[in-house]
């Protein structure tokens, strides 16, 4: 067997078959996230055949297509990171007689091939649907099967050139993860602005989806070849996915090879400060002080868990600036078409904002992995003198600010721009305060319970363990129940009470909890 | 200072410690020795309060660690064999979160940060960040670490793995110097030329049980050395 086969045997299997003390909680677990995925996968394919239409001339499996490249595209950014950057073997594996560019061919290839799951998750179930649908013959699926071995390779090359670049401008640097996270959202925000800023332009005379779809299928043109392919029989276009998608690899890994080595090297050195001044150095803050800033900056620091916990507000924060600086007279003209509802612009206007709000709030977890993201230096919070009421405290309020912070910014922005009443402004951030409690308590009550306290690469803990998974997954759907009870018995005002009360008896339920039960949870952690 | 009473602890209904007893008076150093999974590592966990155990008392300077766990952990210092820090921070910044959490004022800390990281080297690279530093600075950096706030109880686990030859030797002046001062120190450590030079006290545990402690000069009184005598008791306990 080649070096480079038995290289990445090993990589993927120490990727996948990590030591766990709950074996069957594990595999439980995980084949538990598989099949809620899936059936989530199944839902939204469901939900959109029905919205395009299933006739074999449908933009559906354009859309997927699309979606399926994004979504690639966005999980590779965030995980290319950590799992390009993160090994901490390469000492060791360069003291092998291994080439450089089968080392880095091995790691680029375990990231291709875990992706491959999302990739899998977000595309199969939908095509699989859409086929059933059309009756479509044998080589539609036969394409399908096909195409997709390549789909992934080309969003997540360029995934991992952003992470490559951001990671190269960053290393070593005295703020390189603060580059890193602000080089990313950067990055990701600006593809954002471009794709808004080109739908709307194209977008002017025609539907603003419809020039969506102009765009991706001029510039997402390997998408359209693998739909094409499965849908009129072309093979040509199959071969000719799976030749540029695997020499854009072979150049990639050959471009790349020898830079990411020298990254890693660089990055793991750290930063070396070459103007030292003790006496400048020296800070003094307090107790709690001191450990809500370690909180904030192990956030803040690490872009994985940013992305991963907190990017749905910053970018709730970045639209909100947009859409009401450039797009007000356009939301209020579409509003306005909405006026048979029965309702005034401004009631409709809070609404959706809340509710938006309060669902992005509810996807905003930090304390779901922090407790494990302490790692192997959980030891110090358990020797040193802090009362466990104070490390559980700052965990949460971390979240909460995180949360409520760009939660006010983005109300007050639509406040300003659309004139909100007092009252409006009130029950918004009492009923966002309200919701954070909710998931920052939750979370860290899930972490209570599923700690992973020993990993070798944090993406294990932030995107894979099953504290990340519920943490995310519980409080989505119950801020979803919330959603369906509030379209079910539109009542404005009166039934952001009845929720807010739920959501206050709810924190105060968790907060007796981990103030009765959590100390003893915290002591049973060991690592 | 440490008052170790009848501990027990298991692990899935498996007793590794079947009822420890070892006292560590005021201005001793207690060598703590036992083969590999014999259970030094599992007694010092429950001692600093990483483990929490099944039966029996821990008392640090008369205060019950189970009963005011804070108060115990302020006069103690507990340095790891394998120190993991947090190492996103710089050498500074971490010493200054130590003193942030043990309270230590501007002034002392930084006489306290610049002696120590001076004896130990460590001085000049404070500023870097503590993924680049070494094993051996991450062990002086613990070792600083746990000094900067002078504590009556010092508990180290292999203290001496990892540090340089001039390092092993400071830090063996520094726990001779806070026993001067009317501190103890309690350590567990395979090296035992070290144990028998530096320790006042020494006890041998073997599967989860004191099998022999007392005064070092008695144990070795007819001449043998602590490696004869421990693997004595150790054949002779099979």
């Amino acid at each position: 067997m080649s070096e480079f086969l038995i290289l990445t045997k090993a990589q993927f299997k120490n990727f996948i078959f990590k030591r766990s003390s709950k074996k069957g909680l594990k595999i439980g677990s995980a084949f538990f996230t598989f099949i809620l995925l899936f059936g989530l996968s199944i839902y939204y394919a469901f939900l959109y055949i029905d919205l395009f239409g299933y006739d074999k001339s449908s933009f559906f499996p354009y859309f997927i297509a699309y979606f399926a490249f994004l979504m690639t595209f966005i999980f590779g950014i965030s995980n290319s990171q950590g799992m390009l950057f993160g090994f901490k073997d390469i000492d060791l594996l360069r003291s092998f007689p291994i080439k450089n560019h089968n080392i880095v061919l091995s790691k680029v290839i375990v990231y291709i091939l875990i992706e491959y799951i999302y990739t899998l998750l977000f595309l199969m179930p939908a095509l699989i649907i859409y086929g059933y649908r059309i009756v479509a013959g044998f080589t539609y699926y036969l394409y399908m099967v096909l195409g997709f071995i390549s789909f992934p390779i080309i969003p997540l090359l360029l995934a991992a050139t952003i992470g490559i670049f951001v990671k190269y401008i960053s290393a070593g640097k005295k703020y390189s993860n603060l580059i890193q996270n602000l080089g990313t959202i950067l990055f990701v925000g600006l593809i954002y602005f471009v794709s808004f800023k080109l739908g709307y332009s194209q977008g002017e005379g025609t539907s603003i989806d419809a020039s969506y779809a102009d765009i991706y299928f001029k510039y997402l043109f390997t998408c359209n070849w693998y739909i094409i392919a499965m849908l009129d029989n072309k093979f040509f276009y199959i071969i000719l996915n799976t030749i540029i998608a695997f020499a854009l690899l072979f150049i990639a890994i050959r471009f790349y090879g020898n830079n990411i080595i020298k990254i890693n090297e660089k990055s793991n050195l750290g930063y070396h400060n070459t103007n030292f001044q003790f006496n400048k150095s020296i800070k003094s803050k307090s107790t709690f002080v001191t450990l809500l800033s370690k909180e904030f900056k192990k956030v803040f620091s690490n872009f994985m868990y940013l992305l991963n916990t907190s990017i749905g507000m910053i970018m709730l924060m970045l639209t909100s600036f947009y859409l009401c600086f450039f797009l007000s007279d356009e939301i209020k003209s579409m509003i306005n078409s909405l006026s048979f509802l029965g309702q005034d612009i401004k009631t409709i206007i809070w609404q959706s904002v809340t509710l938006i709000v309060f669902l992005v709030s509810q996807m905003t977890c930090t304390t779901h992995v922090s407790i494990s993201l302490e790692g192997k230096a959980f030891w110090l919070l358990k020797t040193l003198p802090i009362t466990i009421k104070d490390i559980f405290i700052s965990k949460i309020l971390v979240n909460i600010m995180i949360i409520v912070v760009p939660s006010f910014i983005t109300l007050l922005l639509f406040g300003i721009t659309f004139h909100f009443e007092y009252i409006y402004y009130l029950v918004g951030i009492i009923f966002i305060i309200l919701a954070a409690i909710f998931v920052s308590c939750l979370g860290l009550v899930i972490n209570l319970y599923f700690p992973k306290l020993d990993f070798d690469n944090e993406s294990s803990v932030i995107k894979r363990s099953l504290a990340s998974f519920l943490g995310t997954f519980v409080p989505f759907v119950i801020a979803i129940i919330n959603m369906i009870l509030y379209f079910k018995f539109i009542d404005t005002l009166n039934l952001y009470y009845v929720i807010m009360f739920i959501y206050l008896i709810l924190d105060i339920i968790l907060i007796i909890y981990l103030y009765i039960k959590g100390p003893q949870r915290f002591f049973y952690i060991i690592n | 200072m440490l008052d170790i009473r009848n501990l027990k602890k298991s692990y899935d209904k498996k007793e590794v410690l079947h009822g420890i007893n070892l006292v560590v008076e005021d201005g001793e150093i207690y060598g703590f020795v036992g083969h590999n999974g014999a259970g030094k590592t599992t007694t010092i966990k429950c001692v600093v309060g990483i483990q929490d155990y099944d039966d029996g008392e821990i008392y640090i300077d008369g205060v019950n660690i189970k009963d005011d766990p804070l108060r115990a952990k302020s006069i103690t210092a507990y340095l790891p064999d394998n120190p993991d820090l947090y190492e996103n921070l710089t050498g500074i910044q971490y010493l200054n979160f130590i003193c942030d959490i043990f309270k230590i004022d501007k002034n002392s800390r930084s006489a306290a940060i610049e002696t120590n990281a001076k004896e130990f080297e460590l001085f000049d690279v404070l500023g870097d960040q503590i993924k680049g530093y070494s094993h051996g600075m991450k062990q002086k950096l613990a070792v600083i670490s746990s000094l900067i706030h002078e504590p009556k109880l010092l508990v180290l686990d292999e203290p001496f793995v990892g540090l340089d030859p001039k390092a092993s030797f400071i830090m063996k002046n520094k726990l001779k110097e806070l026993c001067d001062k009317g501190g103890s120190v309690f350590f567990s450590s395979h090296v035992l030329e070290v144990v028998e030079n530096l320790c006042n006290k020494v006890a041998i545990i073997k599967d989860g049980n004191i099998i022999k402690q007392g005064i070092t000069e008695d144990l070795l009184s007819e001449g043998i050395s602590l490696e004869e005598l421990f693997l004595d008791l150790e054949n002779n306990n099979e």
